[in-house]
């Protein structure tokens, strides 16, 4: 016999309106609905209020260059100079300049250093934080290869929005050649003949990262979950859930099937380790002659939690592909799967709990159709980005992801 | 007068190829990549065009047979505001849509829009339900599902992403193997 419960209609009272000029009461009725870490809520809360409160402001390198002056000269002591501003293509979620500074440097003397400013746009795929990512970076400064960080405007205080300035980094994503991995290094096929020694290093750096014994970096902008409980995998289903709501620009029933799942089945938390949120091809740099890492690049998604959170992303069919046999799937276009969780519990001393790794490879699935079938195209709805053309080229990789979390869940309901 | 939006994309195309790229300043990379994005887009759209308002209807009928399906799968409480009787006016409204000739784009997508959020409101509803309730919604969902996915996903073919071209082989092809119970 059915309690009324058991068959009510949940509200249908989110409109259009709501999301696309939030009020006050919208954004708070989402705090509340799903919770999350204290400084994701802040990046969720201003890019909701700028919705309504900000308009898009493209912004040429003369301007940028005028806010990067004003900000140097605020923290660099005595004279300097920047040159060489230019834009780099590639990412899909921030603004990125590179120019040279010539200053004095802290404990160098004088110094011609090559440098990058990350920006968000008026409003990101990813509503992440520059603080956070500033923190990861120095975590890892000699733990893997990063580019030294020097500064971050985290509440836009010198620049029109948050921003974060580090070190240029050589390398390329890909092979020159390349015709595969067009947006944000996506689905890259590197060949054959790279295969090997990026694989290798690939699992290495990770297996590193997931080891990483981080008690004493300094990671005050995020939360440690505790161990033994679900707070972890609630909290990124809180993420994931709230982007949904506040971002979509329809409906999709098997997105709700998932989310059914997803809060039927949240797991225990074994171990804290920092995930790295975007560990695949297309964010990290190589040299394109030693074939060695030279850099792991977009730590915005990162966090303290489940390592599985980032073998599920990392291992998803979105990112890789088969091998010339047509029947090996190649993780990030790199390591067979098998040999890449094998390689990786040897190298980090860590398990790979296959419950866990279905549970966060739906999760992982359920975030990629979101970001690509929801915050993407309301981005572009918006016009709130400098590449809104690009960002909507990323919408297909959500329907794909979307079959193949619907196959997923198939096995499991 | 014949449409001539096809021919107009295509000269854009052309036109961008064949002037504005060579122009286009080799070291602004911002350029460059968006410049090719704008080419893939309109040849999307030059290719897709012709099947826009199959696609929009589809997506209707797609939703409406998923409707008619869930609604075959809820307890019968006559009289209820609850699921199933906000289901069954959701069914009537998109029904009626559907079947108008005169029907415009804009009514049949704020049709499949207005269906689409009783569809989920339903399947959120669900999580509370018994289990072999809310199995049997979600079991539904799951399966009418494919179909939808594959002609979103033969849409963007173009775009040269997706590694089931083989299968999906075109939008026409999809759509005709797509076809959603009214």
């Amino acid at each position: 016999m059915e309690s009324r419960a058991d068959l009510s209609i949940a509200p249908l009272t989110i409109t259009e309106a709501d999301r696309s000029r939030p009020d006050a009461a919208f954004v708070e009725r989402m705090r509340s609905m799903f919770p999350v870490e204290k400084e994701t809520d802040a990046m969720f809360t201003r890019k909701m209020l700028r919705r309504t409160s900000s308009a898009y402001a493209p912004v040429d390198l003369a301007k940028m260059s005028g806010y990067l002056t004003g900000f140097l000269k605020h923290f660099v002591e005595g004279p300097f100079q920047i040159s060489g501003q230019r834009w780099f293509a590639g990412g899909a979620s921030k603004i990125q300049m590179g120019f040279t500074l010539e200053w004095n440097a802290p404990g160098r003397g004088p110094s011609v250093d090559r440098m990058v400013i990350r920006m968000e746009p008026t409003e990101s795929i990813n509503s992440t934080s520059r603080r956070r990512e500033h923190q990861l970076l120095k975590a890892f400064a000699g733990v893997v290869p990063v580019p030294q960080t020097f500064w971050v405007d985290a509440d836009a205080q010198w620049f029109p929005e948050p921003a974060l300035i580090y070190a240029f980094c050589d390398g390329i994503t890909k092979p020159r050649a390349a015709t595969s991995g067009q947006v944000s290094g996506i689905g890259t096929n590197f060949g054959s003949q790279l295969r090997q020694k990026l694989g290798a290093q690939f699992v290495d750096r990770l297996a590193r990262i997931h080891s990483f014994d981080f008690s004493r970096a300094d990671l005050s902008a995020f939360e440690l979950p505790a161990l033994g409980t679900t707070e972890s995998a609630s909290k990124q289903l809180g993420r994931a859930r709230r982007t949904w709501e506040e971002d979509r620009i329809d409906d999709m029933p098997l997105l709700e099937v998932a989310a059914n799942w997803l809060e039927r089945n949240l797991p225990t938390l074994d171990v804290v380790s920092v995930v790295h949120g975007d560990y695949r091809s297309g964010n990290f740099l190589y040299d394109e002659h030693s074939l060695e890492f030279t850099g792991i690049l977009d730590w915005e998604r990162g966090y303290l939690g489940d390592r599985h959170r980032d073998l599920a992303w990392t291992t998803h069919q979105a990112f890789g592909h088969l091998d010339e046999d047509g029947r090996t799937f190649l993780v990030c276009g790199l390591v067979p799967i098998d040999e890449f969780l094998e390689t990786y519990q040897r190298l980090s001393g860590l398990t790979v709990d296959p419950v866990r790794l279905r549970y966060y490879r739906v999760l992982a699935s359920y975030q990629i159709v979101i970001s690509a079938t929801a915050s993407v195209c309301r981005v572009v709805k918006l016009a709130r980005s400098h590449q809104d053309i690009l960002i909507a080229c990323a919408e297909p990789v959500g329907y794909i992801a979307a079959e193949q979390l619907r196959q997923m869940l198939e096995e499991l309901i | 007068m014949a449409d001539t939006s096809i021919d107009l994309l295509r000269a854009s195309i052309k036109a961008l190829k064949e002037v504005v790229a060579p122009a286009v300043d080799a070291t602004n990379p911002l350029a460059v990549e968006q410049l090719r994005m704008v080419m893939t887009s309109l040849s999307l759209l030059a290719e897709q065009l012709p099947y826009r308002g199959e696609r929009l209807r589809f997506d209707l009928l797609s939703r409406i047979g998923l409707a008619q399906a869930l609604a075959a799968v809820l307890p019968v409480r006559p009289g209820s505001q609850d699921s199933e009787g906000a289901l069954r006016s959701a069914i009537d409204a998109a029904q009626a849509i559907a079947q108008r000739p005169d029907a415009t784009e804009r009514d049949i997508v704020d049709a499949t829009a207005s269906l689409g959020a009783v569809l989920a409101a339903v399947v959120r509803g669900a999580a509370v339900a018994n289990e072999s309730v809310r199995r049997a919604i979600e079991q539904t969902v799951l399966a009418h599902s494919k179909s939808w996915l594959d002609v979103q996903r033969a849409w963007f073919l173009p775009m040269g992403f997706d590694h089931e071209k083989a299968r999906l082989v075109s939008m026409p092809a999809t759509l005709s193997n797509a076809i959603p119970t009214e």
